[in-house]
C-alpha cells in the first residue's frame, strides 16, 4: 500500500517535471484515437458502398503504421524519462530502499501517466474527431455533414493499443532499473560520455555506407525492379553516414585549427562532435522518417492527381459505345442531345489486336487498341486535346516504333513496357509516359499509335472495332435515375449484343475514395512532420540542461552572453539541419522513384513538402533557441 | 610598483531585508603588479565571496574595486564578459575543463572567443603547454587526464591571454600532494618569470606558502597579513603560527 502512495505522490508533485513526457502522450493517443474513430464510425459511408470498404482498408493499414510510429515514439520518449529520473531513484536506493519496491513504484508510476493520458487523449479525440473529419473530408473535397458519432469500439481499440505499448515499455523501464547498478544510477546525472573514436574501421564504415547511399541510388536509377534493394542499401547507408562519416567530417573540422577557432566555432563544434556518437541513431531514424513522410505525401499527392487523371479521362465522353458492328451514331446522338447541347464526339473505328508474345505468364498476354498517327492526331484535336499534339512528332512512329498510352485507370507500372510483340512482329516503344486522353475510359487495354503502314498492314490481321463517344453539356441529368431508365430505354433497339457502353460520371464515382486517401495522406505528413520535430526538441532540451555547467564554465572564462547565444544558435542549427538534410536527400530520390513508378511529376510535391518540413523545423528551432537562451541567462 | 588591483571598503550583504548577514566588513587592500598573494581563512570567513567579488562574478553591495584604475563594480554586462576575456584568469578547484572538446581546444578556447588568428593560438597554446608541462597531452580529452594534468590545464587556459591577474579558488582543493606542489610551482615560475599577478584563496598553509603575502580572513575582516622572507619553510612555520594563534583553521 505504501508503494502505491508513494508511486501517487510522486505522480502528483512531479507533474510539471514532466510535462512534456505527458503532452507526447497525450498526443499520440489523440491522434490514434481520431484514426479508429474514422476506421469504426458511419463518417466513411457517405463515400458510398464500395469506396467506403477501400477506405476503410487503407484506414485500417494506416492505423496499423501509425501504431508502430507511436511504439517507437513511446519508446524513445519512455526512454528519456527514465534517464532524467535515474538519480532520485539512485537516491532511494540511499535511502534503504530496494531496487524491487522501486520499480514497483516506478511501474505504478508509469501506469498512473499511462491512465491518465489515455483518459485525457481518448477525450480529446472524442471531441475532436468531428474537426478532425471535418478537415479530412474537406481537404478532399467531399461536401458532407459530418456528425459527430463515436463508437465504444473505437475508444476499446485505441485504449487497448496505448495500453499494451505503454505497459510493454514500462515493462521494460522496470527490468532497466531491476538490472542496473547503484553507482550508476546515482551518477546517470554526471556520467562523462566520451568522444567517439575515430580509426581506420570508422573511415571504412564512412566510405562503405557513402558508397552504399550512392550505389543505391545509382541501382534504381538503373531500373525499378531495385526499390527493394535501394531501400535496404539507403537505409543501411544513412545510419553509417551518421555513424561514422559525420563523425569523420567533425573530426577533420577540429583538426582544421583555422575553422575551429573562429569564435564560437570551438564551442559548437566540438559539442555537435561530441553527442553525435550518443544520438547518431536518432537522427539517422529521424532521416530516414523523414523521407518515409514525405513519400507519404508523394503517394498522397499521386492518388489525387491519378483521381483527376481518371476523372477527366473518365468524363471525357459523357456517353461512350464500341462495338464490332456499326454504331447507329447519328441515332443515339439525336436521343442523347435531348439532354444537352453537343460539345464534342468522336466516331472512328479501331483495331483491336492480339499480344502474340510466346511462353509468357497469362497475365502478360493483353490486348491492344491501335490508332494511325492522323487518327490519333485528328481525335486530339475532336475531343479538345489539341495543346497535347506539341508532346509528339512523326518521329515517333516511324518505322516499328510506336506510342504507348497506358490502360485506362492504371496506378502504376514497375515495369517499363520496351518492346510489344503484335502476330510475331517486334515494336519498339519511343513514348510510354505520357497518359494521353483519346478514347476515354471505356476500352480498357494498352493504346498504341502507330504510322499509316503499319496501321494498314494490321487492319489486315486484327479486327475492327467501332468506337462513338460524345460529350453533352448539363451531363449531371444522366445521373438521375429516372432521366437515365428513359433513354436506356430510348437506345435499345440501337443496342446489339456485344455492344459495350459508359456514361463516364458513373465511373468516376467509383474512384472517389482516392481522394479521401489523399486527405488521410497530407495529414499523417503533417503529424510526422511534428513528431519528428519533437523528438529533436526534447533531445535538446535534455541536453540544454546537462549543458548548464558548461555554460557556466564558459561565462567566467569571459564568453559573453552574444558568443553564448551565437554557439548555442550554431550548435542547435546543426542539430536541426543534419538529420533534414540528409532526410531530404533520400526523400528526393525516394520521390523521384515513386513518381516513376506512379508515372507522375512528383518534383513539385517535393519542393512543397520540403518547404513544409523546413518551415517546421525553423519554427521549432527558434523555440529550442528560445529556451536554451532562457538556461543559458540563467546561468550568466 | 605599478598598482593592479586596489580593493576600498568593500561590504557584502546577502538576504533580504531584516534577516540579512553580513559577509565582507570593509575590507580594503591593494595588489601590486607581479605580486603572488594567498587569502587564507576558516570557512566561511568570506573568502571565495571576496573572490567572486574581485574576479566580477558577483557585485559588492557597497564600495569600490579598481581594476587597472577601472571601477569594475560599475561596468556593464558587456564589458565585464571583455574584461574577463581580457584581464582576467580563473583556476577553480573542479578544474572546470569542458568535457567535450579536447585539452588543446581547452586552452585555446579564450583565445578563440577573442577572435584571434588561428596560427597565433596554436603557437601560444603549444609554447604555454609547455611551460605547465602539458605538451604531450593535448590530443587528450579531459577524461583521460589526471587530476594535477585538468588543473594544469585549467592553469595554462586562465593565463594563455596574458591576463592582469589570475584568480585561483582552491586550485590544490581536489588534488595530492604532488600534484598539488607540481602546480604551486608552475604559478610560482610564471608569476617569476612572466610576472603574473596571482591571486589565490586556499585553506591549506603549504600552498599558501609558496606565495609572496598572505592575507588571513577572518568574519569578513582581514584580521592580519604576513609578508615572505627568504625561505619557504620559514614563511610556512610562521603561518601555522599566525593560524594558531587565530583561534586555528580546520
Amino acid at each position: 500500500m505504501q508503494v502505491c502512495s508513494m508511486a501517487y505522490n510522486n505522480f502528483k508533485n512531479n507533474m510539471k517535471n514532466y510535462t512534456m513526457f505527458f503532452i507526447s502522450m497525450i498526443f499520440s493517443v489523440l491522434i490514434l484515437s481520431n484514426f479508429f474513430i474514422l476506421m469504426c464510425g458511419d463518417a466513411l459511408k457517405v463515400l458510398g458502398e464500395a469506396n467506403a470498404n477501400y477506405t476503410k482498408m487503407i484506414v485500417q493499414m494506416i492505423s496499423c503504421v501509425l501504431s508502430i510510429f507511436i511504439f517507437f515514439f513511446i519508446w524513445y520518449t519512455s526512454n528519456i524519462f527514465l534517464k532524467n529520473r535515474k538519480k532520485e531513484i539512485g537516491l532511494y536506493i540511499f535511502m534503504g530502499v530496494d531496487l524491487k519496491t522501486i520499480g514497483s513504484i516506478y511501474f505504478i508510476e508509469m501506469m498512473l501517466i499511462g491512465l491518465t493520458s489515455c483518459v485525457i487523449g481518448i477525450s480529446l479525440g472524442a471531441l475532436l474527431s468531428k474537426f478532425f473529419q471535418m478537415i479530412i473530408f474537406r481537404l478532399a473535397g467531399f461536401k458532407v455533414n459530418v456528425t459527430l458519432n463515436i463508437t465504444g469500439d473505437a475508444l476499446v481499440y485505441t485504449f487497448i493499443v496505448f495500453m499494451t505499448i505503454f505497459i510493454m515499455m514500462s515493462i521494460k523501464g522496470l527490468v532497466s532499473i531491476m538490472r542496473s547498478k547503484i553507482i550508476n544510477l546515482l551518477n546517470a546525472g554526471q556520467k562523462v560520455e566520451q568522444m567517439p573514436k575515430i580509426n581506420v574501421f570508422t573511415y571504412m564504415i564512412a566510405c562503405v555506407s557513402f558508397g552504399a547511399m550512392l550505389y543505391g541510388y545509382y541501382l534504381v536509377k538503373l531500373s525499378n525492379i531495385n526499390v527493394f534493394k535501394t531501400l535496404l542499401l539507403v537505409c543501411i547507408g544513412t545510419y553509417g553516414i551518421f555513424y561514422a562519416l559525420i563523425p569523420v567530417v567533425l573530426k577533420f573540422l577540429i583538426s582544421r585549427k583555422s575553422i575551429l577557432y573562429k569564435g564560437e566555432n570551438i564551442i559548437a563544434i566540438n559539442s555537435v562532435a561530441y553527442r553525435i556518437k550518443k544520438n547518431y541513431t536518432t537522427y539517422a531514424t529521424i532521416s530516414l522518417l523523414t523521407a518515409c513522410t514525405i513519400s507519404v505525401l508523394g503517394t498522397a499527392v499521386s492518388m489525387k492527381n491519378l483521381y483527376t487523371m481518371s476523372l477527366e479521362n473518365d468524363t471525357l465522353y459523357s456517353v461512350s459505345f464500341a462495338s464490332k458492328e456499326a454504331i447507329h451514331t447519328k441515332e443515339i446522338e439525336e436521343i442523347l442531345l435531348g439532354i444537352g447541347k453537343k460539345e464534342y464526339a468522336v466516331d472512328t473505328t479501331i483495331i483491336k489486336a492480339k499480344s502474340t508474345l510466346k511462353n509468357v505468364e497469362k497475365w502478360q498476354v493483353s490486348d491492344y487498341n491501335i490508332l494511325s498517327y492522323e487518327q490519333f492526331l485528328e481525335i486530339l484535336k475532336m475531343n479538345g486535346n489539341e495543346a497535347a499534339i506539341t508532346k509528339v512528332d512523326e518521329e515517333m512512329v516511324e518505322g516499328n516504333k510506336v506510342i504507348y498510352i497506358q490502360r485506362p485507370g492504371t496506378l502504376a507500372s514497375l515495369i517499363k513496357t520496351k518492346e510489344i510483340t503484335i502476330f510475331d512482329e517486334i515494336y519498339e516503344v519511343s513514348e510510354g509516359g505520357i497518359r494521353f486522353k483519346t478514347l476515354g475510359s471505356l476500352l480498357n487495354e494498352v493504346t498504341l499509335v502507330v504510322n499509316n503502314e503499319i496501321y494498314e498492314k494490321l487492319k489486315m490481321q486484327g479486327e475492327n472495332i467501332y468506337f462513338y463517344g460524345i460529350k453533352i453539356e448539363n451531363e449531371e441529368q444522366l445521373l438521375d435515375q429516372g432521366t437515365m431508365e428513359v433513354i436506356t430505354e430510348e437506345l435499345r433497339p440501337y443496342f446489339n449484343e456485344d455492344m459495350k457502353s459508359q456514361v463516364g460520371l458513373y465511373k468516376v464515382e467509383g474512384v472517389s475514395w482516392l481522394r479521401v486517401v489523399y486527405a488521410i495522406g497530407a495529414f499523417l505528413f503533417l503529424v510526422f512532420i511534428l513528431a519528428e520535430a519533437s523528438i529533436i526538441y526534447t533531445k535538446i532540451y535534455s541536453d540544454a540542461m546537462e549543458d548548464k555547467d558548461k555554460y557556466k564554465i564558459l561565462a567566467h572564462i569571459g564568453a559573453s552572453k552574444e558568443d553564448l547565444r551565437r554557439a548555442v544558435g550554431k550548435e542547435i542549427a546543426i542539430f536541426y539541419a543534419l538529420p533534414l538534410t540528409i532526410g531530404l536527400i533520400d526523400s528526393f530520390f525516394a520521390i523521384q522513384v515513386l513518381g516513376d513508378f506512379l508515372s507522375e511529376n512528383l518534383l513539385g510535391t517535393f519542393i512543397v513538402s520540403a518547404a513544409i518540413c523546413v518551415g517546421i523545423f525553423i519554427v521549432s528551432y527558434i523555440v529550442s533557441v528560445a529556451h536554451f537562451k532562457k538556461i543559458v541567462k540563467v546561468v550568466c | 610598483m605599478k598598482e593592479i588591483l586596489k580593493i576600498r571598503n568593500v561590504y557584502k550583504e546577502y538576504g533580504i531585508k531584516g534577516f540579512k548577514t553580513q559577509v565582507l566588513k570593509g575590507i580594503s587592500f591593494t595588489v601590486e603588479e607581479g605580486e603572488f598573494i594567498a587569502i587564507m581563512g576558516p570557512s566561511g570567513a568570506g573568502k571565495t565571496t571576496l573572490l567572486n567579488l574581485l574576479s566580477t562574478i558577483d557585485k559588492p553591495t557597497k564600495g569600490e574595486i579598481l581594476l587597472e584604475s577601472k571601477d569594475i563594480t560599475k561596468l556593464k554586462s558587456r564589458e565585464l564578459s571583455q574584461l574577463r576575456k581580457d584581464s582576467i584568469g580563473f583556476i577553480f578547484q573542479d578544474y572546470s575543463l569542458l568535457d567535450n572538446m579536447n585539452l588543446m581546444d581547452n586552452i585555446a578556447l579564450p583565445l578563440a572567443l577573442g577572435c584571434k588568428k588561428s596560427k597565433e593560438i596554436e603557437e601560444k597554446v603549444i609554447a604555454i603547454a609547455d611551460t605547465f608541462g602539458l605538451k604531450e597531452h593535448l590530443k587528450k580529452y579531459p577524461y583521460e587526464l589526471s587530476g594535477g594534468q585538468k588543473q594544469r590545464g585549467a592553469a595554462a587556459r586562465a593565463l594563455i591571454t596574458n591576463p592582469s591577474v589570475i584568480f585561483a579558488d582552491e586550485p590544490t582543493g581536489a588534488l595530492d600532494s604532488k600534484s598539488s606542489s607540481d602546480l604551486l610551482e608552475c604559478l610560482r615560475r610564471v608569476n617569476e618569470e612572466k610576472k603574473a599577478t596571482i591571486i589565490m584563496v586556499t585553506h591549506d598553509a603549504l600552498s599558501a606558502s609558496y606565495t609572496q603575502k598572505v592575507y588571513v580572513l577572518s568574519d569578513g575582516e582581514i584580521k592580519c597579513q604576513v609578508g615572505k622572507g627568504n625561505d619557504r619553510k620559514e614563511f610556512y612555520g610562521r603561518i601555522i603560527d599566525l593560524l594558531a594563534t587565530l583561534g586555528g583553521t580546520r
